[in-house]
């Protein structure tokens, strides 16, 4: 049979005697568990961010106008829609350096707004037969090549395979998704480059775009390299030869670099404001109990008299502990989530880095540990002052010494 | 009659401003089973310390003591807890209850630190009928007046049904009329054949006991040391 006031019972009518107390160390339970949740999971989609976009960019060297790198980085990182245009005989001089292995040409086009989307959107004009950035995306989703006037969406646009979308007064079928990359690419819409100018001219009633005239300009020329060569030697003959024609080549170590030092820096903020909010943390639950079990030093001494043991008394402000953590770690964890579904892209869009937020199993798993670490530091916060109490003569106890 | 405590040569000795001295000094005693004792002393005679020891409490600094037949010395922490709870009805000063559980919650709380089966509950509304306060049953501690509430400390030592009853200063700060009824309560308890110690300052107390002792700097002697 089980006894009416078990020590979990008891800790739950201590918990709801004292609402105040309970409410400060449940806060401050509340707060830790929610710093560890949502930080690591920020840290840990800007990681995954980062090593997609290492993985996925899969060109050794971009080339872009002079002066257009940064607008580079907005569009791969941001999805931010941009337009420039690289000089025509530009894939003619490339031929000219060495250690290239394949080159595939883009076009970019950015739209003011679509139907399938209430944001502006870049639209990018590949070159189906020498691709090689887009296609490995595809491996199992779309066995066949791109045809003119089909699309390929990016993980955000909205639209299912054999849907349509709108853009400029044309229709057109969406043939395939991309995977999530957490990049801009995921805001992104891949036609082939004669779609794209078809699409410029489609547009022309509502602006003048430069490929309506002219369908065969060229944005970017991603390089990929032969195994062994240097990706900074060949950026740099880039520049030394082209230079003067406004070309400039970026070698994506160095930008995937940039990336890894901002998230770097970013990711050693979460971690220092984690540990800040941890001491906090265990400060002020171990502090509130300091303060309660003083309060409580005649009860406990009563409990003693009454037969309960060291152990018991231990147990009996573990559970009120534990409750008091569960409650908190759980609230936490729950607010966390709530708070890492709604705020993290928002806070990843402005830190302007790659953002892939985990698979659901490892967010469960991130929450579970997150639970357990809180409930743990409360719990052990909680015992120091009850451990030290507990030492004393029951009598000395009884009277609060 | 087997004795229900022995107190062999006990002493406590505390250090107060880096010096030591003994709050109870050599004291010897045997409390036979039905016997009623009262202790009485002035505050810091260490009455309360003789009483804490006596109830496996306080260790103390030399000598040795015999609960129901078993010495405590050199028992660990869990052994002694267990005994306290099931041979030993103990009513502390000023009657602390538990300010988070209700008064029948408070009674049966002792009974539930070790669970031995039957209806706790029943027999803690028994122990409350019995002292006139089923009524409160449901009410918090705070809510009482002070006679209740130690009518209340005194049915939770004996949910137990101990072999001891040990209460200190039970009647501090009551008036005249609420402590002659806690006293008579424990004439009845005695009259039942249960053997009760008391330790307290109030010389009223005295009519109730079938032995008096007076505790003096420690010392324990057999009589009423006041009235010479």
């Amino acid at each position: 049979m089980s006894s009416p006031l078990s020590t979990f019972a008891l800790a739950r009518r201590n918990i709801g005697r004292r609402p105040w107390r309970s409410f400060c160390l449940v806060a401050a339970v509340v707060l830790f568990s929610f710093v560890l949740f949502t930080g690591t999971v920020l840290s840990l989609s800007l990681s995954r961010g980062a090593r997609s976009a290492a993985d996925r960019l899969g060109a050794d060297v971009m080339v872009v106008p002079a002066g257009f790198d940064p607008h580079i980085d907005s569009v791969i990182l941001a999805g931010k829609p941009s337009m420039f245009f690289l000089p025509h005989d530009i894939l003619d001089r490339l031929k000219s350096i060495e250690g290239i292995e394949r080159m595939s040409p883009q076009t970019f086009l950015a739209t003011v707004r679509a139907s399938c989307c209430s944001y502006p959107l870049q639209i990018i004009g590949i070159d189906e037969e020498t691709d090689f950035l887009v296609r490995p995306w595809l491996s199992g989703t779309m066995d066949r090549p791109l045809r003119d006037g089909e699309l390929i969406v990016g993980y955000r646009v909205s639209g299912e395979a054999g849907e349509k979308l709108h853009f400029f007064g044309l229709d057109l079928p969406i043939a395939s998704r991309l995977d999530q990359t957490g990049m801009g690419f995921d805001a992104m819409v891949f036609v082939t480059r004669k779609t794209a100018a078809d699409l410029a001219k489609a547009a022309e009633n509502i602006f003048q775009h430069p490929l309506s005239k002219d369908g065969s300009l060229i944005s970017t020329v991603m390089l990929r390299l032969r195994p062994g060569v240097d990706s900074t030697a060949v950026a740099r003959e880039i520049n030394r030869k082209m230079s003067d024609d406004d070309v400039y080549a970026l070698f994506s170590k160095k930008f995937v670099s940039a990336i890894g030092s901002s998230l770097a820096l970013v990711s050693w903020m979460i971690r220092g404001a984690t540990v800040l909010i941890w001491a906090l943390a265990v400060l002020v639950i171990a502090l509130l109990f300091a303060l309660t079990v003083n309060e409580r030093r005649s009860e406990m001494g009563v409990l003693r008299a009454l037969g309960a043991s060291r152990r018991r008394i231990l147990s009996l402000y573990g559970a009120e502990a534990l409750l008091i953590s569960l409650y908190g770690a759980a609230l936490g964890v729950a607010l966390g989530a709530a708070a890492a579904a709604a705020a993290l892209p928002a806070v990843a869009g402005a830190l302007k880095l790659p953002f892939l937020t985990p698979s659901r199993p490892v967010l469960f798993t991130l929450a579970g540990m997150a639970l357990a670490a809180s409930v743990l530091t409360g719990a052990a916060s909680a015992m120091l002052p009850a451990l030290k109490a507990v030492k004393s003569d029951i009598s000395l106890t009884m009277k609060g010494d | 009659m087997s004795a229900a405590l022995i107190l062999k040569d006990l002493c406590r000795t505390f250090v107060r401003g880096g010096v030591p001295f003994l709050a109870v000094d050599h004291v010897s005693l045997t409390i036979r089973e039905g016997d009623f004792v009262t202790i009485i002393g002035r505050s810091g005679s260490g009455k309360s310390t003789l009483l804490g020891m006596a109830a496996g409490m306080l260790s103390p600094s030399s000598g040795t003591v015999e609960l129901c037949g078993k010495v405590l010395n050199g028992k660990n922490d869990a052994e002694l807890s267990r005994l306290r709870g099931s041979v030993v009805g103990y009513i502390p000063q000023d009657a602390p209850a538990l300010p988070a559980l209700t008064v029948l919650e408070n009674v049966m709380l002792p009974a539930c630190l070790y669970p031995r089966g039957g209806d706790i509950e029943g027999a803690a509304r028994l122990l409350l009928d019995r002292f006139g306060i089923a009524h409160l049953a449901d009410s918090m501690p705070a809510e009482l007046s002070g006679g209740e509430l130690r009518r209340a400390m005194i049915a939770r030592s004996l949910i137990n049904r101990p072999r001891l009853l040990v209460a200190d200063e039970p009647t501090s700060d009551l008036d005249v009329e609420t402590t002659r009824s806690i006293m008579d309560e424990f004439s009845h308890l005695n009259a039942e054949g249960m053997t009760v110690l008391i330790v307290s300052h109030d010389l009223e107390s005295l009519k109730y006991g079938s032995r008096v002792y007076s505790m003096e700097s420690g010392k324990l002697s057999e009589g009423n040391a006041f009235e010479r």
